[in-house]
């Protein structure tokens, strides 16, 4: 798909950062990553793309907190330093760094800065732009909390002394930090304009579109960056994304060709009609990515500090049904563990077609159930053994079907219905017995979305977990730069994971992308915010 | 009269300062705070850090006394902080877009103001009719006819009416209004195409309330003995009506009307959501959530004071159109 031929890869660069194409097996249909058909055809000059945003921005600083969607609006007139090829998942492309090496103990990484690149108000990207940008990632100013925490604490040093090389100094070798690098999440801004405030008013990048206008509640509108690096690229002449926050408005747009694509969708809000977008709407297509990981957290405490009542609310816990009944016809993707399956498009986690024969995860509950009930017996704990779930306000719906499966199980639940920050906040006061939870997947890696829940230092370890093995595989994971390797240790502990069931993953839920027939090659992505926004190979067959 | 105004308006004042502590100390009661939504994201999805969470509150100055500080009293409390710069025009910055909220309200406003001002003048354009038309044929096929068309209305959640009304203009009509949001300055043909249909759901739902309540009024009227008078002295029908009967059946329904339009500024939520309207309601949603404090503080403060204002402008419509009004003041 890349037109560039200059994006090859170092092949040692490649192997240290990223998990390989050779772990991806992809299925057929749009369950895997890809792109919207373009059929060998050559791509089209010309045309704005008409896109669909749910609302305003709250931020368009990536390396703020309240911006860590910002992505979608930034993302066209942004570059990395190395990107992860948006048709290929696991595979890392040079972007504004030419090429990058590792030295042996795989604790540098030194960046060779690509030259002649040039910020959209004419001043040279350098080093110290880099710099400036991974200094964020790094040590991010409060409140501006990097999305990317748990890979950037392992960072030493970073040295921008040489315009065009940038060295950064890692505590240990990390297999994380090269994908995490490679995230829309580290954007490349210009330190040249420090404040964000003044940059958000007019935000300039390095990127294929330059920013047009924002008018807040109403759109924003890009053009093409005539003189952007890319030879040839973009396609597009610019991009035209238009607020409309309801699904039911988004449908209507589609149906009537008011927006080529939408970005995506919960389809667990668009049930029942939107979940048949592609039958319902000629020319339509659509792809359902990941949206969270729903789990449940269970506390250090009572009876649940024992492993065998974990593991019977692990065994019994009715998945497909709580899917069912809990998140009607949205649905989710289901059985998975804490990493995304590589049967759906991922590059770690347990594959389904192993995961529906396993205890806990089939489908038919008749022998887990029992094998539950037995362990609840052997433990000690006695009928009716009251439970508190406590659930964020926004999943309300779904907590009388997760008490009574609970309760199907053995337990009396008391469902503890409060609003996200106050669930947190209980959450972290230890006041629940089970906690209901969706953590997003920024990007597939543990450091992305396990290792904050299950390591002992974990910040979203509120429980207090603390089990030495899964601590050093988590260690020994990040340490493995052989993808091979690393997927060995990956398998192990997912399975250290699901026999402790502290944390119990249920399903992810999914977000749904959809676009017109005359949208050629853009990508779809297992995350919702993964390179897809970038739409400088993106075309209108019109 | 004007004493009457005066005074009106001098009780803003303790009823202002009345709003702002009550909203001030609910906010801060009720559990979670915006740090922790700042951190974790408004549904608890982001990664907490307990270091980060006690900076993150000292910077929003979270750490500071709400009210008073013992040790300091009158100064450094978040209350105190907060009045003073309200008092100055100095309403602060939105703890989420870390936008000025006098700018986001004023950006905003207009919509909702639009909204529920169609969806008023909606309705009083076919509740009043209705309402009439209703008390004049008393019992008859028509009233009950129209009666069952005011129940659906008030049964009708006009979420619900407004998706049917959507769903209509897409399969059936193969329309729908522009895409982006414009303002009425800005293009007042494609504006009014885009509020009209927010305002619509509101207006059926609130002309079936002033149908019944013109209905009922009107009846209680003509029940009267200056109008048997009227009728005594071989009068039309028409004339007894709008000389007579309408003008004195008209003040509860303008009560009315008045209530609806200073309760719609806030209840345009799910129109403003479901046909893309940039309006105050939605944003005041989306702070409660996030724990915004300024910013829900500035929007309750503003809906109270067109509530009061709105109240003013009722007392003085009574006093237009009831001589007697006039006269005992």
């Amino acid at each position: 798909m890349n037109t560039d031929s200059e994006f090859r890869i170092r092949r040692r660069s490649f192997l240290l950062s990223a998990a390989g194409l050779a772990l991806l097996s992809c299925a057929p249909g749009a369950t895997t990553p890809g792109s919207t058909a373009s059929a060998g055809a050559s791509p089209k000059r010309g045309g704005v793309l008409r896109l669909r945003a749910l609302s305003d921005p709250v931020s368009l600083d990536l390396y703020n907190i309240r911006g860590s969607s910002a992505i979608i609006y930034v993302g066209a007139i942004l570059n990395n330093l190395i990107t992860e090829n948006p048709y290929k998942p696991g595979e890392i492309l040079p972007e504004l760094a030419e090429k990058w090496d590792i030295s042996a103990d795989g604790t540098v990484v030194t960046f060779s800065i690509r030259q002649g690149v040039q910020w959209h108000d004419g001043k040279p990207f350098t080093s110290a732009d880099a710099a400036y940008n991974l200094n964020r990632a790094w040590k991010p100013p409060t409140p501006d909390i990097s999305t990317n925490f748990n890979v950037f604490r392992n960072v030493a040093a970073i040295d921008a002394s040489d315009p065009k090389t940038l060295k950064v100094t890692l505590k240990q070798a990390s297999a994380s930090f090269i994908p995490a690098v490679a995230q829309p999440t580290v954007g490349m801004y210009p330190s040249h304009i420090t404040d964000m405030k003044v940059w958000s008013d007019k935000p300039i990048g390095t990127g294929p579109f330059v920013w047009k206008s924002y008018v807040r509640g109403q759109s924003i509108e890009y053009g093409r960056n005539p003189t952007y690096w890319k030879p040839g690229l973009p396609y597009l002449d610019g991009i035209s994304q238009t607020f409309v926050a309801d699904n039911a408005a988004a449908y209507g747009a589609l149906k009537l060709g008011q927006i080529d694509l939408s970005s995506p969708m919960d389809t667990t809000a668009l049930a029942p009609h939107l979940s048949n977008i592609t039958q319902d709407i000629p020319g339509i297509a659509s792809f359902a990515g990941t949206g969270a990981r729903f789990d449940l957290y269970v506390n250090n405490r009572g009876p649940l500090a024992d492993k065998r009542v974990r593991q019977a609310i692990h065994l019994g816990f009715d998945r497909k049904a709580f899917i069912d009944v809990g998140y009607s016809a949205g649905g989710g993707t289901f059985p998975v563990a804490s990493l995304y399956p590589t049967d759906r498009g991922g590059l770690w986690g347990l594959s389904q077609s192993e995961l529906s024969q396993m205890p806990g995860f089939r489908e038919d509950k008749t022998q887990d159930l029992a094998q539950a009930k037995q362990l609840l017996k052997d433990a000690g704990v006695p009928a009716k053994t009251k439970l508190t779930y406590l659930v964020s306000s926004f999943q309300k719906d779904s907590a009388p079907a997760a008490a009574d499966l609970l309760n199907k199980i053995g337990f009396d639940t008391q469902i503890v219905i409060v609003d996200g920050a106050a669930a947190t906040d209980r959450a972290r006061g230890g006041d629940y017995d089970i906690n209901s939870g969706q953590y997003p997947g920024y990007y597939d890696d543990p450091a992305s979305n396990v290792t904050s829940l299950v390591a002992s230092d974990g910040a979203a370890n509120f429980a207090k977990w603390n089990v030495p093995d899964i601590d050093q595989l988590l260690k020994d994971q990040d340490a493995a730069l052989d993808p091979t390797k690393r997927k060995a240790l990956l398998r192990q502990l997912q399975m250290r994971i699901i026999d402790e069931a502290y944390l119990i993953t249920l399903f992810w839920t999914r977000n749904q992308m959809a676009w017109q027939s005359w949208v050629k090659n853009q990508p779809h992505w297992t995350t919702t915010l993964g390179p897809q926004w970038r739409f400088e190979q993106t075309w209108l067959d019109k | 009269m004007r004493q009457q105004v005066v005074s009106r308006l001098l009780l803003f004042v303790p009823t202002l300062i009345g709003v702002a502590v009550l909203i001030f100390l609910m906010l801060r009661v009720a559990p979670g705070d915006v740090a922790l939504s700042i951190l974790v994201g408004p549904n608890g999805q982001g990664q907490f850090d307990q270091v980060r969470y006690e900076e993150l509150r000292h910077q929003l100055g979270l750490d500071k006394p709400i009210l008073l500080d013992p040790a300091n009293l009158g100064r450094g409390s978040q209350f105190v902080e907060w009045a003073s710069g309200i008092a100055r025009g100095d309403w602060g910055d939105s703890l989420e877009t870390e936008r000025p909220v006098l700018k986001e309200i004023s950006e905003r406003l207009p919509t909702t103001f639009e909204i529920a001002f169609i969806a008023v003048v909606l309705a009083m354009l076919i509740g009043i009719p209705l309402g009439l038309v209703m008390a004049v044929k008393q019992d008859s096929l028509t009233d009950h006819v129209l009666r069952i068309v005011s129940i659906a209305g008030l049964s009708m959640p006009s979420f619900w009416v407004a998706t049917l009304i959507l769903l209509a203009l897409v399969l059936v009509f193969h329309w729908l209004p522009p895409l982006g949001y414009r303002q009425f300055a800005q293009d007042p043909g494609t504006n009014l195409l885009q509020v009209v249909w927010a305002a619509l759901p509101l207006g059926y739902l609130l002309s079936a309330v002033i149908a019944r309540m013109t209905r009922s009024s009107v009846l209680d009227v003509l029940r009267n003995d200056y109008i048997r008078t009227a009728r005594a002295k071989g009068l039309r029908d028409a004339v007894v009506m709008s000389r007579h009967a309408l003008r004195n059946a008209f003040l509860p329904v303008i009560t009315l009307s008045g209530l609806q339009f200073a309760g719609l500024m806030g209840g345009t939520v799910v129109m403003e959501t479901i046909w893309n309207l940039p309006g105050l309601g939605s944003r005041l949603v989306g702070a409660i959530n996030y724990r915004d404090y300024p910013m829900v503080e500035g929007i309750v403060l503003v809906f109270t004071v067109i509530v009061l204002l709105t109240n003013v402008l009722i007392d003085l419509a009574y006093a237009w159109i009831d001589p007697r009004v006039r006269s005992a003041r």
